[in-house]
């Protein structure tokens, strides 16, 4: 079973606050599969301040880390980096750094290397750039990689 | 869509009303943008209904996205509310790559 329940309170998420929010926060707590709680977090925690914020980051980093499926887990993280600070963030990029090495699938090989790749030296950035060269060709053209 | 005011929304609206559920409410959706007041929440509603009715999770899912920028207050809330009962089978592969951050 999917859920689109993430989904659904993602979209809700920009316009909610004060009770609504907390009652979207507990729906998506209640959520059963580490992507789709991250899913509605990571969308959720702009909108939340302080301690709630905190641990909501700190749940959906948790959840991020626990799926098992590396380009899952990849794009989980991707999307919560920009909101990560400190030893979380430097957690999440050092994930996502291991799965540039690992991902089967070239996009979100691709993925990891555009969130990670700022962050690296020159030199670790021109390896991973040759080492993805390669398969440039085979990626989805309409991919938002090459759209930017 | 842009060119659209006056007596062409209006049929617009007319004829947007005049579909079902999922159609209707994204047809809503597009055009509440250029309403204000109590046209566009009175729309809106509509949208919403129609949304909430549709048949499978998947298109209710659609059509709450689709109208959910333009959400306030009760209408909202309503949204909100109908949140649990969205689940469904087969459904990420196509939903997969929207969840970037921009």
């Amino acid at each position: 079973m999917w859920e689109s329940r993430p989904e659904a309170l993602a979209a809700l998420a920009p316009q909610l606050s004060g009770e609504p929010l907390q009652r979207a926060l507990d729906a998506a707590l209640a959520l059963q599969n580490e992507w789709a709680r991250t899913r509605a977090l990571a969308a959720l925690t702009p909108q939340l301040e302080g301690e709630t914020k905190a641990r909501a980051l700190k749940q959906a980093l948790k959840d991020a880390l626990a799926i098992e499926h590396e380009g899952s887990r990849t794009e989980a993280l991707a999307a919560l980096v920009p909101q990560l600070e400190g030893e979380a963030k430097a957690t999440a990029l050092e994930q996502m750094r291991n799965a540039t090495l690992v991902l089967d699938r070239d996009w979100t090989r691709a993925r990891a290397l555009e969130v990670t790749l700022p962050r690296r030296s020159e030199h670790d950035r021109l390896k991973a750039l040759a080492a993805l060269a390669p398969h440039l060709e085979r990626m989805p053209k309409q991919s938002r990689l090459s759209r930017r | 869509m842009p060119q659209l005011s006056g007596d062409l929304l209006a049929r617009a609206l007319d004829a947007a009303q005049t579909l079902r559920d999922y159609g209707q409410a994204k047809a809503i959706a597009a055009l509440a943008r250029h309403l204000d007041g109590e046209a566009k929440a009175q729309a809106l509603a509509h949208g919403l209904d129609a949304a909430l009715a549709s048949a499978n999770a998947r298109d209710r899912t659609e059509a709450l996205e689709a109208l959910a920028p333009q959400l306030s207050g009760d209408l909202l809330v309503r949204a909100l509310d109908a949140v649990p009962a969205l689940r469904h089978r087969q459904y990420r592969s196509r939903r997969w790559r929207h969840w970037l951050p921009t």
